[in-house]
């Protein structure tokens, strides 16, 4: 990953304003559609948000972009920038941008509903497996660089049927800011925003077909 | 604020004591080592100019992420040559012994000897986060600044690039490439690669180099064409007892860049359906799999010129062309026996094409016809997109059973190639398998009680007034050069996206406006700014 700072930063660190670094000054990940490398129609031609019944067993499986939040997250946590960051701030605010606590809130949302839920490779593996319902989690995220800045975090849901053919698209978004001056970057409250709009929207429109 | 800034400050000083407190690392990173390894092992295995385009690209990429902006924390100040110094910006000797606490390139020290903090002038210079004024430059004139670039040292650099061809040898460095470009793959319709020929010729060191091969082509009406052939034809001696295609090392590498090229294939006719018009998607996520397909492709090609063989694969049969005629359905998948009999092979070098019998032979017979169907339906007369959606649809069917799909892992395992399926990264297992190992009613980030960031304090009419006066102090915008001269690709600027840049003159510090200091207490430090 090559990171590129805003060439601001200097005059951003002198005024002390750090919250700038704990962005990371990591470009954002280049997004995919979610259903890239799944399956061959692109998530937009998905309908949005309508009802749709889950049949159980169910299967869970990662985006594309899911996997590059993670990669780039930790990338930035192994660069020499992320060693300064690291070193500038506490271990509470260094863990507020870990994208692991939207894949907990993600995941979390479908396990309180379908204990069962079973992590698998692809859609090919679940339909080989006789899953009757899959969920595609897609996580994409941008974290502020800036106190100017908007966190904003987008959960996605695409729910497939036993043929792998996607049937609903849940969209769950989160946004947050800080303010000048500030260390923390309140990343988590647009993680939290967007896990606990996905757990209202999993309730509208998730409908339990009745078996186990 | 104060508190938070002194803090800022310290922990400032801390970091560099930390990132610079080390021992002196070696120049480059050890994958950028490994890279320029592999580069030179390349170009000694490689008929000379065979494959000069990916060689320029290769070259490229060392050139610019190794050497030029190094994504890999080897900022200036990193090289074992880089002078150290202590707390006060003096030349020191290195720790433990010595006092010197921070590394950075000698023209970052004397530009830094002014700065109210050295130690924080030379991290910003060293990370790339300012810019330096010229020796007597105008504060004013934007051309006056510059970006400090990172020592190279020149053990770093590759060795020149030599091109072998008519019983003449011409050694080309990395300054000149451009150049070299200009002259093998400039076309008469552009003049970015001529340009970059001119400006290259124009320079004394690169002139000498250059000017002998470009008189040498000037001699011949199609001399590029016919330089190109004599290296295509050239098969220079191995030059050791097992040859230069047998070795391990570049068969592994062409075995990975033919499957990734089936993979970027593969995925591209996946995409392709999708759309509603004719043929592989070209634009889009597919177009973006094309360019990967092309990428490998051209190693590929490269490896078959030094003799590296591989098998005609299904996917690649379909994405011809031209349609190659089937085999008569039927003719080898009945009476074959289950037991799968697969004929060991030893890389792509011994594996040659495979035929399409032998392949239907390893399978049980209960998967053979699928096989066939899938086989069927990739050399199939319609449309390439049309193909690559009943290909990939038989070929789910082929996968749908544990049996067949057990036997065409073992044959893809045969044949050193990748199944056409995902497979997930060990680090997004892991963190998903986290979660669902996690105790999902306490998974869900809690909100904050109040809105983000209402406890500091500040008036937003003065942040505003800040950040315009941010707005007013900058100038000049942000130019990524296109660091390879010469490159194919063309140089980008964004000049239309950046933020302007803030020029600070050394000493001067941070911005002299500041907003009023918070009355609350710091979410940070807990004490209230004074």
């Amino acid at each position: 990953m090559r990171v590129y700072c805003s060439p601001r930063l200097g005059a951003r660190l002198a005024a002390a304003v750090i919250v700038a670094v704990l962005g990371g000054c990591a470009s954002d990940p280049v997004y995919l559609d979610p259903l890239a490398g799944l399956a061959k129609v692109p998530a937009a031609s998905v309908p949005q948000d309508v009802p749709v019944t889950v049949d159980q067993p169910v299967a869970l499986v990662p985006s594309e972009n899911s996997a590059k939040v993670l990669d780039l997250a930790a990338e930035f946590a192994a660069s020499a920038n992320g060693a300064l960051v690291k070193s500038l701030v506490s271990d509470k605010l260094w863990a507020d941008g870990d994208p692991q606590q939207l894949v907990d809130g993600a995941v979390g949302v479908l396990r309180r509903r379908y204990p069962k839920i079973e992590l698998v490779d692809d859609l090919a593996t679940a339909r080989q497996r006789g899953f009757h319902t899959t969920f595609v989690v897609d996580i994409q995220y941008h974290h502020l660089v800036t106190a100017f800045d908007t966190n904003h975090v987008t959960i996605t849901l695409v729910v497939m049927d036993a043929r792998e053919t996607p049937v609903s698209r849940i969209v769950a978004e989160g946004k947050s800011g800080t303010t000048y001056g500030s260390m923390d970057a309140h990343f988590r409250d647009a993680a939290a925003m967007s896990v606990a709009t996905l757990d209202a929207k999993a309730t509208q429109f998730l409908r339990d077909s009745g078996n186990p | 604020m104060r508190s938070a800034a002194l803090i800022g400050t310290a922990a400032l000083a801390l970091a560099v004591a930390a990132l610079w407190h080390r021992p002196a690392q070696a120049a480059i990173s050890q994958s950028c080592a490994d890279l320029r390894n592999k580069i030179v092992a390349m170009e000694r295995q490689v008929p000379s100019g065979a494959a000069l385009s990916v060689d320029l690209a290769i070259r490229r990429v060392y050139i610019n992420d190794c050497l030029r902006h190094p994504s890999d924390g080897s900022t200036p100040g990193s090289a074992a040559s880089d002078p150290w110094l202590d707390a006060n910006g003096d030349p020191a000797a290195p720790p433990p012994q010595g006092d010197g606490v921070y590394q950075t390139t000698p023209e970052i020290a004397g530009y830094c000897q002014g700065a109210s903090d050295t130690r924080l002038c030379a991290l910003m210079l060293n990370l790339g986060e300012g810019e330096m004024l010229a020796e007597g430059g105008d504060p004013q004139n934007p051309a006056d600044w510059e970006k400090p670039a990172r020592t190279i040292d020149p053990a770093d650099e590759l060795p020149p690039l030599q091109l072998s061809a008519g019983g003449r040898t011409y050694a080309v460095d990395d300054a000149c490439l451009g150049g070299l470009a200009g002259i093998l793959f400039s076309s008469p319709a552009g003049n970015g690669l001529r340009n970059r020929l001119a400006a290259n010729l124009a320079t004394p060191g690169c002139a000498g180099e250059l000017g002998a091969i470009n008189a040498a082509l000037g001699a011949f009406q199609d001399a590029i064409e016919q330089w190109r052939e004599a290296a295509r034809r050239d098969r220079t001696a191995p030059s050791d007892a097992n040859g230069r295609a047998l070795q391990p090392g570049f068969r592994e590498m062409c075995t990975q860049a033919f499957n990734n090229q089936n993979k970027c294939l593969m995925r591209q006719s996946n995409m392709s359906t999708a759309g509603s018009g004719s043929g592989i998607g070209v634009e889009g996520q597919a177009g973006a799999f094309g360019e990967c397909a092309s990428l490998y492709g051209s190693v590929v090609a490269m490896c078959k010129q030094s003799g590296i063989r591989f098998p005609q694969t299904p996917l690649r049969d379909a994405l011809r062309p031209a349609n190659p005629a089937p085999s008569p359905p039927g003719k080898t998948a009945s009476g074959k026996s289950a037991a799968p009999v697969a004929p060991k092979t030893d890389g792509p070098a011994a594996a040659g094409p495979t035929p399409k019998e032998a392949l239907l032979g390893q399978m049980p017979a209960s998967c053979a016809p699928t096989l066939q169907k899938y086989l069927d339906d990739v050399g199939g007369s319609q449309t390439a997109q049309q193909r690559g959606a009943e290909a990939v649809d038989s070929y789910q069917q082929l996968a749908a059973s544990d049996e067949c799909r057990d036997a065409m892992k073992r044959i893809a395992a045969e044949n050193a190639l990748d199944l056409p399926e995902r497979h997930m990264s060990q680090r997004t297992r892991n963190s998903f398998a986290a979660a669902m190992a996690a105790d999902p009613a306490r998974s869900v980030p809690q909100l904050a009680p109040a809105q983000a960031g209402n406890g500091d304090g500040y008036d937003p009419e003065e942040v505003l007034a800040f950040g315009f006066a941010l707005l007013n102090l900058a100038s000049g915008a942000a130019n990524l050069a296109n660091a390879m001269h010469g490159a194919a690709l063309p140089a980008t600027n964004f000049n239309s996206l950046a933020a302007p840049i803030i020029r600070s003159p050394p000493g001067q510090g941070g911005p002299s406006f500041r907003p009023a200091p918070p009355t609350s207490p710091s979410t940070i430090t807990g004490t209230t700014g004074q």
